[in-house]
């Protein structure tokens, strides 16, 4: 909702029928859906289609996506050592951590559903909270 | 549905074919001192694995991802166990489970019931220490340097001492509270002659590589209560150890022999390898039984009047067997006692304490570093625990069998 800039949209379908409408920064964060887009450069009106991910997850995964492109801007945008940056850092860990948090939340069915998905678009860090969070829990099951 | 209820489940599922887990409070005392079984290789029917649920069907790729991940994160018992659990959800976790853990020879870690039949690693010993009941005669070997405080340490074998009226026998078992012959816990025995001066290690399988099943004479088969399959109905001499008592004082130290039947010296040569057993046998198979050796049927108990040269073990194949003899202590003229650098890992001075190096000829081209490497070593630190360290290509087994050995000897030896 609050793009930063007039940014193209995307049409993305997803596996239930829904169709999403995808800041282009978001997608293109996603190598396997940025080559889908590429494929069809030709075209005016794009629409690329996954037809393993529901628009449930995907929306999840964008939130995520937004979350995470939001932090890293604020390092993009002002370089190396300096006092913005400092005092922006805070910020960017804990919504790193919150997203960790968001991750403990979800069922297993999600969680398995997230993991598969964003191991599919490979977007790596969003992955990696899935596994870790993946590990966390069957861990905690052999434990039992 | 969660995780939790999907891998409850299938705990419940082999509960009911017949696992070890149990749950509640004293079930989580056992566990945490206690050996994690991989379950004995059930094959899943068709409705089990639709029950199991999609975490059982995830793409191979990313299983294997998880996995690792997992194998990565607990290198050390008893939270390893963690990795023990992976193998036993499901058929393809388990598959993955294994193609991840590797050899205690390329790892250092140990990790399933198997580990404990492969060679250990090259450059740095496994620490264990073995722990004696004289009430109940059993010797329980665990993993680490020094029992932990809280008692938690990782139980390895168990070994259990029946003394019989030609010589004694040492039963060894992955559980302390089951000895049985029968048992799918048992992996094998120590056999000692009546003067505890020979002793034959044998192996519940066969040695993984075929060529050398020509060096270890299967025994006659012993007839278990049991009429299910699952009995192991050979047994494999995978080693000889024997104890010559030192001519020139009688107060010296015992000079100790073991012949590794199962390894050949070439393990020890540049590039080579010691055999690695992969799985224990499938219960469900004919037993395994190398012909040559049924035919000439040498009985052991003819080991104790037999002299060392004569068993025809090692005149059988053209693989020479590895031999590993015991590093000789230097007289320490101010202390007036013999002594060997244990490295800290032995503080009590007992006729017991041992270093094993390989025994090699100069035909063999082993190096002199190679021929100083102590491959095993036991040694006494307190009243009842002792310290075992060993290494490639010695497996645990192998080792705690020697070990055992040196319990046994008898005053005639010393």
């Amino acid at each position: 909702m609050m793009a930063s800039s007039s940014s193209k949209k995307i049409s993305v379908k997803c596996s239930d029928g829904m169709v999403l409408e995808v800041d282009e920064t978001l997608v293109n964060a996603s190598p396997t859906m940025k080559c889908l887009v590429e494929e069809k450069c030709g075209e005016s009106n794009i629409v690329i289609t996954l037809p393993n991910i529901s628009s449930k997850i995907l929306s999840k995964i964008i939130e995520f996506l937004k979350v995470d492109l939001e932090s890293d801007a604020t390092f993009n945008d002002v370089g190396v050592q300096s006092v913005d940056v400092d005092s922006k850092a805070p910020e960017s860990l804990t919504s790193f951590n919150n997203l960790k948090l968001e991750f403990i939340k979800f069922d297993a069915n999600t969680l398995l559903y997230l993991v598969t998905a964003t191991h599919y678009l490979k977007i790596e860090k969003i992955y990696h909270l899935g596994c870790v969070e993946a590990v966390r829990r069957i861990r905690e099951n052999a434990a039992k | 549905m969660s995780l939790r209820s999907i891998v409850r489940e299938l705990k419940e599922m082999r509960d009911g074919i017949g696992s070890t887990s149990k749950r509640g409070a004293e079930s989580k005392r056992r566990l945490s001192r206690t050996k994690s079984y991989v379950a004995p290789d059930v094959l899943v029917t068709p409705s089990e694995l639709i029950q199991q649920g999609q975490w059982a069907n995830l793409p191979s790729e990313l299983l294997l991802d998880i996995i690792r991940r997992v194998e990565e994160s607990e290198t050390s018992w008893p939270a390893r166990a963690v990795v023990v659990f992976c193998a036993s959800v499901c058929k393809s976790w388990r598959s993955i489970t294994k193609e991840i853990v590797k050899t205690p020879e390329q790892c250092g870690r140990i990790t399933f019931p198997i580990s404990l039949k492969q060679p250990g690693p090259r450059d740095s010993p496994i620490q264990c220490f073995i722990r004696r009941n004289k009430e109940t005669s059993t010797y329980l070997l665990y993993f680490g340097l020094v029992p932990s405080e809280n008692d938690s340490n990782k139980l390895l074998l168990a070994a259990k001492r029946i003394r019989r009226a030609t010589g004694t026998d040492f039963v060894i078992s992955l559980a302390a509270d089951d000895f049985s012959r029968a048992s799918s816990k048992y992996v094998g025995k120590l056999r000692s002659n009546f003067l505890g001066t020979k002793f034959t290690i044998h192996d519940s399988q066969p040695p993984h590589d075929a060529a050398f099943q020509q060096n270890c004479q299967s025994s006659r088969r012993f007839h278990s209560k049991q009429v299910s399959p699952r009995v192991p109905a050979c047994s494999y001499i995978v080693s000889t150890v024997s104890y010559e008592l030192n001519v020139l004082c009688t107060r010296g130290p015992r000079k100790m022999q073991c012949v590794m039947n199962s390894i050949p010296v070439s393990a020890i040569q540049e590039g080579g390898n010691a055999p690695t057993p992969t799985s224990f046998p499938q219960l469900f198979d004919e037993p395994f039984f190398p012909s040559p050796a049924i035919k000439k049927k040498v009985p052991i108990t003819d080991l104790s009047s037999a002299s060392y040269s004569e068993q025809p073990v090692l005149n059988q194949g053209s693989i020479e067997p590895l031999a590993l003899k015991n590093k000789a202590p230097r007289w320490h003229e101010q202390l007036q006692c013999w002594c060997l650098n244990f490295k800290g890992r032995v503080s009590v001075a007992s006729v017991k304490n041992f270093q094993l190096v390989a025994a090699v000829d100069p035909s063999h081209n082993i190096s002199a570093e190679e021929q100083e490497r102590v491959i095993l070593q036991f040694g006494k630190i307190g009243k009842d625990i002792f310290t075992m360290d060993y290494c490639y290509p010695l497996s645990t087994f192998q080792a705690f069998a020697i070990c055992l050995s040196s319990f046994d000897t008898k005053p005639a030896c010393e």
